[in-house]
């Protein structure tokens, strides 16, 4: 089993506080620290996930990137779907959160095009449901 | 600031390096980022003095981020059948 733990704080104005949400299970997927360098189309990286499954998810750029999941995708949402990752600015999702998952297609692969300038350090950690349907 | 497609920006990928006839400099990069409103990269071309040994592999940047000329349709031709009595 692995849990993964999501922290969210605010601090300011006098406010102060942090709330982490948890989850457990038994599946994992995780890209660590991967380079995609400048002037890359498409790089593809090996990742699949059966988004149905996925409990918990997060995903950082060091620059600003874009990030296509399976084939190049000119139609989100049946070839796979697209995100435009802000350096440092990570996407996080987990099965409790207010806003439905951004991806809906499951993933064979991850392909990012980075034209920022800089080396990009793609992190993503995904936890899903790995039991048997 | 120019916007392009991926396309585009893979054929600009592929010129890094070259000289481009246009401006007389070596293609350097485009930097920017992808918007998600209208689905294009957003950026720079960057380029670099070519010195005294440009590279011989030549480009035009211009030719490449300019948009695909509409292709003229023909002028329709009235065709009238003439049927003999």
């Amino acid at each position: 089993m692995a849990s993964h733990t999501i922290r969210y704080s605010i601090d300011g104005s006098g406010v102060s506080r942090s709330i982490n949400v948890a989850n457990t299970q038994v599946g994992v997927a995780v890209i660590d620290a991967e380079p995609v360098a400048t002037g890359t189309t498409n790089f593809v990286v090996g990742f699949e996930l059966d988004v149905s499954a996925c409990k918990s998810f997060y995903i950082n750029s060091s620059e600003d990137i874009l990030l296509d999941t399976n084939v190049d995708a000119p139609n989100p949402g049946v070839d796979g779907d697209v995100i435009s990752l802000l350096a440092d600015i990570p996407y996080v999702w987990h099965a409790t959160d207010y806003n439905t998952f951004l991806l809906t297609v499951d993933v064979a692969d991850l392909r990012f095009t980075n034209a920022s300038g800089s080396i990009a350090t793609i992190d993503v950690v995904a936890l899903y449901d790995a039991s048997p349907a | 600031m120019i916007r392009v497609t991926k396309d585009v920006l893979r054929q600009l990928n592929a010129a890094v390096g070259k000289l481009d006839t246009d401006s007389g400099q070596v293609f350097e990069q485009f930097i920017g980022r992808f918007d998600m409103i209208d689905r294009l990269f957003h950026g720079e071309l960057h380029f670099a003095d070519a010195g005294d040994e440009p590279p011989e592999e030549k480009v035009s940047i211009q030719t490449i981020i300019s948009p695909a000329k509409p292709v003229k349709s023909a002028n329709p031709v009235n065709i009238t059948e003439t049927q003999e009595i």
